[in-house]
């Protein structure tokens, strides 16, 4: 299967490692080989028509010395030249316009490349364009990894809940803010010495705007809506409250009653919200740390709660990897 | 909802069938009958304890009023409350934008604000309050909610529910 990596921030490392770590593996159990022709960062590419080589990119500090380097070569200015089954976005987030992702994945698409994405942008602005587009040309797009990380939300419904309706979806979808949530309750803190804690230790941003206003959950969650309930609904859609004004002493209040306050996404009756929830301590929602989780009601299963890692390049990469094999298997069949 | 009923009979036939029949034909479903006989109030007369439970709620005050024109002395009657309960955390300057005002409208909709707590701060006069609040139908329950979100938006207050 011959491959183009758009993107190589961690996200886009994790995928380049876990291909050549998995690489016996995928040959042996799925007889799939992977030929990566191109990696594309925002600076330049790496190309070659043969097949990078995996070993000597991973284990090189700096790629724009490395003999495949093209300075300022660009995915769209390449992609007529390279012979592509797969693209895969991951270029960092953008959901304004979905730029650079959405275009990357439109030109794919009409190329006849299947693509697989964990970038949320182009899912949250063009969700039914982008999928529309993918079934006209007999593509196949999945985004396992924009959503949840490590979290197989998609696949499980796809592959695994065929027949079921779901009926409504609550979860937890930004590790960050269940960070600083976690720590004022455990540790009795303000919002402010929370989130210095979790800059401190690498959860959070310099900027942690998206994450604690609730944005980046609204995203997961509007690609949620459209990918699992059929909708057509972008961020403007969503009621979003952040956690920034959840004082100490509302979760010392909470605590009463045995709730935990959680940053909760919820789609149930055509509303999508990110909002602080009271959470009984013994709900299986109340998942602490940089957790991720999401619990689907049913109409067969009734209630099925999935808990993992939602952030991390080996994660999404996990989940990208899925991806691929998935795309692999039906190809084939 | 479980009902237990307490009367007073006197001890000839046909006393206990006039608390029975109407529980029975309103569809109650007794539960347990209790005579009382080392507690006898007077001269052949002695408490009963009726217990029984109903589906329908509307039907209660139909079967104490049967039970009290059959001329039964009811003497206690405890209905064990099974409703809905949920939880919701108002920040912000909760006293200051009338809080009665809050809890009355939130009354007048049909719900009960069972409790009130509060802890208040320093840092620029915030309150943090948690009213409990209770109602017979998830229904009801809900559209409290939507009530309470509309205070809160309206007052500017930061809402936190269950």
């Amino acid at each position: 299967m011959n491959i183009a990596l758009v993107g190589y921030g961690s996200v886009g490392k994790g995928v380049a490692q876990v291909f050549l770590n998995k690489r016996d593996l995928l040959k042996q159990n799925f007889e799939l080989s992977i030929s990566l022709k191109g990696i594309f960062s925002s600076k330049g590419a790496l190309i070659d028509p043969n097949g990078l080589n995996l070993e000597s990119i991973l284990g090189s500090k700096d790629l724009t010395v490395h003999p495949s380097w093209h300075q300022e070569l660009s995915f769209l200015e390449t992609i007529d030249d390279l012979d592509l089954d797969l693209v895969i976005e991951v270029t960092p987030t953008n959901i304004k316009d979905g730029e650079p992702g959405k275009s990357h994945i439109i030109s794919s698409i009409k190329k006849g490349c299947d693509v697989v994405t964990a970038n949320k942008g182009p899912l949250v602005v063009a969700f039914n364009e982008l999928s529309q587009l993918a079934q006209k040309n007999e593509s196949i797009l999945r985004y396992e990894g924009s959503v949840g990380g490590g979290i197989p939300v998609f696949n499980l419904v796809r592959e695994t809940l065929q027949g079921n309706s779901i009926h409504s979806l609550s979860g937890i979808l930004n590790g960050t803010s269940n960070f600083i949530l976690t720590q004022m309750t455990y540790e009795r803190t303000s919002f402010e010495s929370a989130l210095k804690t979790a800059q401190e230790l690498g959860y959070a941003e310099a900027d942690p705007t998206a994450d604690v206003e609730g944005f980046d959950a609204a995203s997961k969650t509007v690609i949620l809506a459209n990918g699992l309930f059929g909708m057509n609904k972008g961020i403007d859609d969503v009621y979003i409250q952040g956690i920034t004004k959840v004082t100490p002493e509302a979760i010392e209040l909470a605590k009463t009653d045995n709730f935990v306050i959680k940053h909760i996404c919820s789609i149930e009756d055509g509303q999508i919200e990110v909002a602080p929830r009271l959470i009984q301590k013994t709900s299986p929602l109340a998942v602490d740390g940089t957790l991720n989780v999401v619990s689907l009601k049913t109409d067969l299963a009734k209630e099925i709660t999935i808990i993992g890692r939602g952030a991390g390049g080996e994660e999404t990469a996990s989940a990208i990897l899925s991806d691929v094999v998935d795309i692999h298997l039906t190809r084939v069949s | 909802m479980k009902i237990e009923l307490e009367v007073e009979l006197t001890d000839k036939p046909g006393e206990l069938v006039k608390c029975l029949e109407p529980i029975s034909a309103l569809g109650g479903n007794i539960l347990q009958v209790i005579h009382h006989r080392s507690r006898s109030v007077g001269k052949g007369v002695t408490p009963v304890s009726i217990h029984f439970e109903v589906e329908n709620i509307d039907v209660i005050e139909d079967i104490k009023n049967a039970i009290e024109n059959q001329g039964v002395h009811v003497v206690k009657w405890a209905q064990e409350f099974v409703g809905f309960k949920h939880v919701v955390i108002l920040i912000g300057h909760v006293f200051q934008k009338d809080i009665t005002d809050t809890i009355i409208r939130l009354l007048d909709s049909g719900v009960l604000v069972n409790e009130v707590n509060a802890k208040i701060t320093q840092k620029e006069d915030v309150s943090t309050v948690k009213l409990s609040i209770v109602g017979d139908t998830e229904q009801t329950i809900q559209e409290a909610l939507n009530l309470c979100k509309e205070i809160c938006q309206e007052k500017e207050l930061f809402l936190i529910r269950s």
